[in-house]
C-alpha cells in the first residue's frame, strides 16, 4: 500500500477532486486558447458524480443513460423511445431545453443525483434557465426500474454557454452515453468535441443517428462511421443506431419506435451483465483517462511553472544584489567606533591597578616620547582622514531595495508577452501600485527589529574584548604580570648592562615605548579581527533580517503566490490517482 | 421617374462621385497602411492593429469592386453544413449546379453562379474558384455564392467562408430548424453585421411545418432574436429549396416563400438597392475604422509636463541624494578643507605680513599643515584633489551602478504618468551610457570652486566691511610709519626742546609700521571666511544648482524627442480620423434611404 495521506477512498477522491477545481479556476484564469473550460468541467463532473459514488457503494442501485446531442438532433425523441411514451418535451425551438431532466420509476428518497443541480421532483418546464434538474415519474414503466434516463439541453445554439455545464454534470454521472446526432449534424464541430471527450474517458457511448432520409441510411451512416466514429473514438467501440427520418406521428408512436428501443436496450443490457465489474472497469479507464489529462494540462502550464521559477531566481539575484550595495555603500565602511573604545579599555586593563599605580605612572612618563612620535606619525602619514559610511543604513537599504524593485519590474515588464504570470506580475510590480510601498513599508519593519538586535550583538562582540580578560582573572593577572615583568626587566638590564649614565635617560623611555608599542599591536590586531568578526555578524544579521524576509514577501507575493500553488497541484495528483488505482485493483470485500 | 433616373446617373459608375469616391478610400486605405506600417513608440493593442490592418483590407476589396465598370452585388450564402445552401442555389438556378448529398459536409468549393455578360476580371478572385455561368437577366448584376459550410469538423471550410465574407455585398444568413442561431453561426453574423447588409432563409421550411405543434415554432424565435441583434424587421424567407429542386412544388407546405425570395433577389433589388447598400456597408467599414483610429489615439494619454514633474522630482532626490554623500565627505575632510581656507585668506590678503606668514609655513611646516600657495591655479588644483578623493570614494559607493539604477527610476517615475515602458526605454539607453562619475564630478568641482571664488566676494555686512578693510593691509602700514617718522622728525627738528633721537626713537617709525601692519592683518584675517559650517550651506546651493541646470538639459531634450515622435504618431492617426469623417460626410450627403434596404441592417 501506498503510504496516502487520505484514509479512505472517497476522501482521496475528493481530494483530487480539490485539486482539479483549483487547476480550473486557474485554467480559467489564465484563459489558454488551447482548451475549453468542458474538458475540466468533465473531469470534476467524472469525479463528483461517478468516481465517488463508485468507491462509497459498490452496490448501487441506479444506473444512469444520459442522452445528449446538438440542437434540434432529436434528443427528446430518443428519451421518448427509450421510455416507450412521450414524456420528454420535443420543442420546435431549437435550443428550448435549458436544463436536465431525469425519468426515474423510484424517485430516490433522500439523496440528490448531481450535488450540483437543484432537484425538482416535478416537472419544470423546458426553458427554466437555473441549475437544476426535474426529476419524473415515467407511467409505463418499460425500463428496469433501477434506469435513470435524463433528457439534456443541447450544446450547440447561441444560449448553450449558459448552461452546457449543466449536462456535462449529467454527462460525469452517466454510466451510458446515448449521442444523438442527426442527419445534418452528425459531422458538427461542437458536439463532436463531446462525444471525443466520452470516448476519451472510455465512457460506454452509443451514437444514434437520427433523421436519416430512408434513402440515404446506408450511405450516411457508412459516413459517419468512417469519418466520424473511427477518427474520434479511437480508446473505445462506440456502436451505431440509425433511426430514420419519420413524421412526426409515426414518432410519437411507441409501437412504430418499439424496434429501436429494444436495440437500445439490448445494447446496454449487454454491457451491464456483470454490473459490479462494469463499474470498477469504467472506474478504471477513468483513472487512465486522468493520468492523459495531468500530462496535458502539465504541459499547458508549463510555461507559466517555468515563469515562477525564473521569478524565484531574479529575486534571488536582487537579493544578492541589495546585500552588495549594503555591503559597498555601508559596512565595509563602518568603523563600528565601539571596537575603538574596547581597544582603549583593553590597554587600560592591562596596566596594573592600585597595588602597581607606581610603576605604571612611572612607565607612563617613560613612554611620552613614545606618545609623541605616534602623533606625528599619524599626522605625517594620512593625507586624508579615512572617510566612514556617506549615507545612513537604513536609507541605503531603502534605496538599494527600491532600485531592485523597479529592475524586477523592467525584467516582468520585458517578459510579458512569454506568459500570463509575467503579464499578471508587472501589473502587480507596477511602480504606482501600492505593492511596492508595502514592501518598502515592510523594510521598515523589519529594520527596527533588526536594529535592537545588531546592537545587542555588536556591544556584546565588543564588550567581549575585554569582558573574557576580565572574567578570567588569571590569565588577567598573567598578562599583567608578564607584560610588567618584561618592561621592569628590560629597565634593569639596561641600567645593569651599561652601569649609570647619560645614555639610559635616552634608552629606557626608549625600551619601554617599543614594549608598549608592541602590546598596541598585538591589541590591536586582536581587536581588528573582532572587529571584522562582527562587520561578518552584522552581514548575516542583515541577511536574515532584513533581506531575507523581504525578498521572501516578493517572491511569494500576489501571483506566485497562487502559482505556486498550482505548481503544488501536479505532484499531488498522480499520487493520489495510483492509490486509487490500487484500491481498485485490489480484491474486493 | 425622372428623378430617380437621375438619382441612378447620379450614382453611375462612371459618375465623378464614384470615382472620386474610390479615389478618397484608396487614398484613407494608404493612410491607414502606412500608419500602420511605421513603427509605433507607443505600444498599441495589438488585437486593435490587427482588427485595422482587416479594415483596410476590406477597405480595399470594396474599392476593387468599386472600380469595375458595372454595378453587380455579391450575395454569399452562410450557414451550417446540410441547412441546403446548394439546395437553395439549385433552387434559385433552376437546375442542379452545386452538389447536393446526404453527407456532411458537401459543399468544400466555393461556387458562384454569375451572368455570362458579367466579365470575370471585374469580380473578387475570392469567388472565382468556380464560376457558373447562366443567362437569366433578371440576375444580370447578381451574383450568387454558395460557400462551404460554418460549423462541420472541416475547419478549414470556415476559414474559406471567412476569406468570402469581406468581398460580400449581402450576406444570406441560411438556417434550418435545427441550426437557426448556432453559436458558430451566430458569431459570424455578429461580426460581420456591422459591415454587411443580411438578409435570412429559414430553409427547411417542410420540417418546420411539419413539427408545428406545440412551442414556439423557428421562425418566431429566430425573428425574436434577429430583434434583439437590433433587427426591427429583418427581411427573412422561409423555403423549402429541396421541393422547388426537386419540382415538387405541388407537396409544398404552406407559407413557403421561395417565390418571394426569388423575386426579391431578381426583381427587387436592382442597381439602386447594390449602390445603397454598397454604400450602407463602405460607410459601416469606415466608420468602424473611424472609431478604431479614434481609440488608438485615445490610447496614447500622456502629457509631457506631467512626466517632466516626475523627472524632475527623480532628480531632485538624486541630487540630494549626492548631497548628503558629498557633505558627509567634505565634513570629514573639513580639518583639511579649514586649514585651506585659513591659507586661502592669507593668500588673498595684502600687504607683506600675510606672504610672509604663508612662506613661513611653505617650509618647515609644510608636510604637516598645507604646502603654501603658490600660484593662481593652486584653488582650482586643490579642489581638483579633493573633488578626486570624493568621486574616488563614491565610485566605490553609490556611483558603480548610478546609470542603470537612475534609468530605472526615470522609468518608473514616467510610468507612474502613464508610459508604458518600452516608449521611453531606447532613448533612455543613453542615460545608463552616460559618465555619471564624471557628472557629478563636475558638478561637484564645478559647485565647490564657485562657492569657494563667491566666498571672497563682498557681500553681506562682513564681505563689505572686509572688502574696505582689505586696502589696510600693505598701506596702512606705511601711513603708520609715515606718521611716526614725522613725530620723530617734528621732535627732532620743530620741537621747541630740541631732541637728539637715540637708537629706540627708531622704533618711534618701526612701531607703528609693524602695529598697522599687523593689526590691518588681524582684522581682514577675522573677517575672512574660515569655518566649514559658513561655506557648506553655499557648496550645497551651488552643487545643486549646477546639477539641476545640466540635467534638464540634457532629459529635457530626450523627453521632448519622444514626445514629438509620439505627438507625430498620434497626428497621423487623427488626419485619418478627420480623413475618414470627411468620406463618411460625403457618403451621407449622397445617401438615399431605402426602406427595403434599411431592413438589411441593424438600427
Amino acid at each position: 500500500m501506498t503510504d496516502v495521506d487520505f484514509p479512505n477512498a472517497p476522501d482521496a477522491v475528493r481530494g483530487y477532486l480539490t485539486l482539479v477545481e483549483k487547476l480550473g479556476q486557474f485554467l480559467e484564469k489564465l484563459r489558454l486558447p488551447e482548451m475549453g473550460p468542458e474538458e475540466l468541467l468533465y473531469v470534476q463532473a467524472l469525479l463528483r458524480n461517478y468516481v465517488v459514488r463508485c468507491f462509497e457503494n459498490q452496490q448501487e442501485e441506479y444506473w444512469h443513460i444520459a442522452v445528449i446531442g446538438g440542437g434540434g438532433a432529436g434528443k427528446s425523441s430518443v428519451v421518448n423511445i427509450l421510455l416507450g411514451e412521450n414524456l420528454a418535451e420535443t420543442n420546435p425551438q431549437a435550443g428550448y431545453t435549458r436544463h436536465p431532466s431525469a425519468f426515474c420509476q423510484v424517485p430516490p428518497r433522500a439523496a440528490d443525483f448531481l450535488p450540483r443541480l437543484r432537484s425538482v421532483p416535478a416537472r419544470v418546464p423546458g426553458n427554466v434557465d437555473e441549475d437544476l434538474y426535474d426529476l419524473r415519474v415515467p407511467q409505463r414503466r418499460l425500463l428496469p426500474r433501477e434506469f435513470v434516463v435524463w433528457d439534456n439541453p443541447d450544446v450547440t445554439t447561441i444560449h448553450a454557454s449558459h448552461y452546457t455545464h449543466r449536462v456535462i454534470e449529467v454527462l460525469g454521472l452517466a454510466d451510458v452515453v446515448v449521442y444523438v446526432a442527426s442527419a445534418q449534424r452528425y459531422n458538427d464541430r461542437v458536439p463532436s468535441q463531446y462525444l471525443a471527450m466520452l470516448a476519451d474517458s472510455g465512457k460506454p457511448t452509443i451514437a444514434c443517428l437520427t433523421k436519416v432520409p430512408e434513402a440515404d441510411i446506408s450511405m450516411v451512416s457508412e459516413h459517419f462511421q468512417r469519418e466520424v466514429l473511427q477518427p474520434l473514438t479511437q480508446q473505445t467501440h462506440v456502436p451505431c443506431l440509425v433511426i430514420p427520418y419519420k413524421p412526426l406521428e409515426q414518432l410519437e408512436n411507441p409501437q412504430a419506435t418499439e424496434v429501436f428501443r429494444r436495440q437500445l436496450l439490448e445494447q446496454i443490457d449487454s454491457w451491464l451483465q456483470e454490473r459490479t465489474k462494469f463499474r470498477q472497469d469504467a472506474c478504471i479507464r477513468i483513472l487512465r483517462y486522468l493520468e492523459r489529462k495531468e500530462n496535458q494540462w502539465q504541459a499547458l502550464v508549463q510555461p507559466e511553472l517555468e515563469a515562477l521559477g525564473e521569478w524565484h531566481r531574479l529575486v534571488e539575484v536582487q537579493g544578492e544584489n541589495i546585500l552588495d550595495r549594503y555591503n559597498r555603500e555601508f559596512l565595509s565602511r563602518e568603523r563600528l567606533a565601539i571596537f575603538d573604545e574596547a581597544m582603549i579599555r583593553l590597554l587600560e586593563l592591562l596596566e596594573i591597578p592600585v597595588l602597581g599605580r607606581l610603576p605604571s605612572s612611572v612607565l607612563e612618563v617613560l613612554r611620552i616620547p613614545w606618545r609623541g612620535l605616534k602623533w606625528l606619525w599619524t599626522k605625517l602619514t594620512s593625507d586624508t582622514i579615512p572617510s566612514g559610511p556617506l549615507q545612513d543604513e537604513r536609507e541605503i537599504l531603502t534605496r538599494a531595495l527600491e532600485t531592485s524593485l523597479g529592475q524586477l519590474w523592467r525584467e516582468a515588464q520585458h517578459r510579458q508577452q512569454n506568459s500570463i504570470f509575467w503579464q499578471r506580475l508587472s501589473q502587480v510590480l507596477d511602480p504606482s501600485s501600492a505593492w511596492q510601498r508595502k514592501i518598502i513599508a515592510a523594510l521598515g519593519e523589519h529594520f527596527s527589529k533588526y536594529e535592537g538586535v545588531r546592537r545587542e550583538l555588536i556591544e556584546t562582540i565588543a564588550g567581549n574584548i575585554y569582558g573574557s580578560l576580565k572574567a578570567n582573572p588569571a590569565a588577567l593577572n598573567t598578562l599583567r604580570g608578564t607584560k610588567l615583568a618584561v618592561e621592569l626587566a628590560s629597565i634593569a638590564g639596561i641600567l645593569i648592562s651599561g652601569g649609570l649614565n647619560l645614555w639610559d635617560l635616552a634608552l629606557v623611555p626608549l625600551a619601554t615605548s617599543m614594549i608598549q608599542a608592541l602590546t598596541e599591536f598585538l591589541g590591536s590586531q586582536y581587536v581588528e579581527v573582532q572587529r571584522e568578526n562582527a562587520r561578518q555578524m552584522q552581514l548575516s544579521l542583515v541577511t536574515q533580517y532584513l533581506v531575507q524576509p523581504v525578498c521572501q514577501l516578493v517572491a511569494h507575493s500576489d501571483p506566485a503566490s497562487e502559482w505556486q500553488e498550482l505548481r503544488d497541484i501536479f505532484p499531488k495528483l498522480p499520487h493520489i490517482r495510483k492509490f486509487l488505482m490500487e484500491r481498485l485493483h485490489a480484491p474486493q470485500t | 421617374m425622372v428623378e430617380e433616373a437621375g438619382l441612378i446617373r447620379a450614382l453611375d459608375m462612371s459618375s465623378s462621385f464614384v470615382k472620386e469616391l474610390a479615389q478618397q478610400l484608396s487614398q484613407l486605405s494608404d493612410r491607414v497602411d502606412r500608419w500602420l506600417a511605421r513603427k509605433h513608440l507607443w505600444p498599441y493593442e495589438e488585437r486593435a492593429l490587427q482588427t485595422m490592418r482587416q479594415f483596410t483590407e476590406n477597405l480595399r476589396r470594396e474599392i476593387v469592386k468599386l472600380a469595375a465598370e458595372e454595378v453587380y452585388g455579391i450575395i454569399v450564402f452562410l450557414g451550417g453544413t446540410g441547412v441546403g445552401k446548394s439546395s437553395l442555389l439549385n433552387a434559385l438556378a433552376g437546375e442542379q449546379i452545386a452538389p447536393v448529398s446526404a453527407q456532411r459536409p458537401t459543399t468544400r468549393q466555393v461556387i458562384a453562379y454569375v451572368h455570362e455578360a458579367l466579365p470575370a476580371q471585374i469580380l473578387p478572385p475570392s469567388i472565382l474558384e468556380n464560376l457558373v455561368r447562366h443567362n437569366n437577366d433578371a440576375l444580370r448584376n447578381k451574383v450568387l455564392v454558395d460557400a462551404p459550410d460554418i460549423d462541420s469538423r472541416e475547419t478549414k471550410n470556415y476559414h474559406r467562408l471567412r476569406g468570402i465574407l469581406p468581398d460580400a455585398d449581402i450576406i444570406l444568413y441560411v438556417g434550418s430548424p435545427e441550426k437557426y442561431h448556432d453559436q458558430i453561426g451566430w458569431e459570424l453574423f455578429r461580426e460581420f453585421s456591422r459591415h454587411k447588409a443580411f438578409a435570412f432563409v429559414l430553409n427547411r421550411w417542410d420540417e418546420c411545418w411539419n413539427r408545428e405543434k406545440t412551442g414556439k415554432p423557428p421562425d418566431q424565435d429566430w425573428l425574436e432574436d434577429l430583434n434583439r441583434e437590433g433587427y426591427d424587421q429583418p427581411l427573412l424567407f422561409r423555403t423549402s429549396a429541396r421541393y422547388w429542386m426537386e419540382k415538387r412544388e405541388a407537396e409544398l407546405p404552406s407559407g413557403d416563400q421561395f417565390p418571394h425570395l426569388r423575386r426579391w433577389l431578381e426583381a427587387e433589388l436592382g442597381e439602386k438597392e447594390l449602390l445603397v447598400i454598397r454604400q450602407t456597408n463602405l460607410e459601416g467599414l469606415v466608420k468602424d475604422l473611424k472609431d478604431l483610429a479614434m481609440a488608438l489615439a485615445d490610447s496614447v494619454n500622456v502629457s509631457p509636463e506631467e512626466v517632466w514633474s516626475a523627472w524632475q522630482n527623480v532628480m531632485e532626490r538624486d541630487i540630494g541624494e549626492f548631497l548628503i554623500r558629498s557633505q558627509t565627505f567634505l565634513t570629514e575632510q573639513r580639518e583639511y578643507l579649514e586649514r585651506f581656507l585659513r591659507q586661502e585668506a592669507n593668500r588673498r590678503i595684502d600687504g607683506w605680513l600675510a606672504p610672509l606668514l604663508n612662506r613661513l609655513q611653505g617650509g618647515l611646516l609644510s608636510k604637516l599643515l598645507l604646502p603654501a600657495p603658490k600660484s593662481e591655479s593652486y584653488t582650482s588644483t586643490y579642489i581638483l584633489d579633493l573633488v578626486n578623493d570624493l568621486t574616488k570614494r563614491l565610485r566605490e559607493d553609490y556611483l558603480r551602478n548610478y546609470g542603470e539604477d537612475l534609468k530605472i527610476r526615470l522609468l518608473t517615475a514616467a510610468n507612474e504618468r502613464g508610459i508604458p515602458i518600452v516608449v521611453l526605454e531606447d532613448s533612455l539607453e543613453g542615460v545608463a551610457a552616460t559618465d555619471w562619475l564624471r557628472f557629478w564630478k563636475e558638478q561637484a568641482q564645478g559647485g565647490l570652486q564657485n562657492s569657494l571664488e563667491t566666498l571672497w566676494q563682498p557681500a553681506g555686512w562682513k564681505g563689505r566691511i572686509r572688502s574696505v578693510a582689505q586696502l589696510l593691509p600693505g598701506r596702512l602700514c606705511w601711513l603708520a610709519g609715515l606718521a611716526g617718522l614725522g613725530v620723530l622728525m617734528y621732535r627732532m627738528f620743530l620741537a621747541t626742546a630740541p631732541y637728539s633721537p637715540g637708537l629706540w626713537d627708531v622704533l618711534y617709525f618701526l612701531m607703528p609700521f609693524f602695529l598697522a601692519e599687523a593689526l590691518s592683518y588681524a582684522l581682514v584675517y577675522t573677517l575672512s571666511p574660515k569655518s566649514w559650517q559658513a561655506v557648506a550651506f553655499t557648496v550645497n546651493e551651488r552643487i545643486s544648482q549646477l546639477a539641476r541646470d545640466n540635467f534638464t538639459r540634457t532629459y529635457k531634450q530626450v523627453l521632448d524627442k519622444v514626445f514629438g515622435q509620439l505627438h507625430d504618431e498620434t497626428q497621423q492617426l487623427h488626419q485619418l480620423i478627420a480623413s475618414s469623417e470627411q468620406l463618411l460626410q460625403r457618403l451621407k450627403e449622397r445617401r438615399e434611404e431605402i426602406e427595403e434596404v434599411l431592413r438589411l441592417y441593424r438600427t
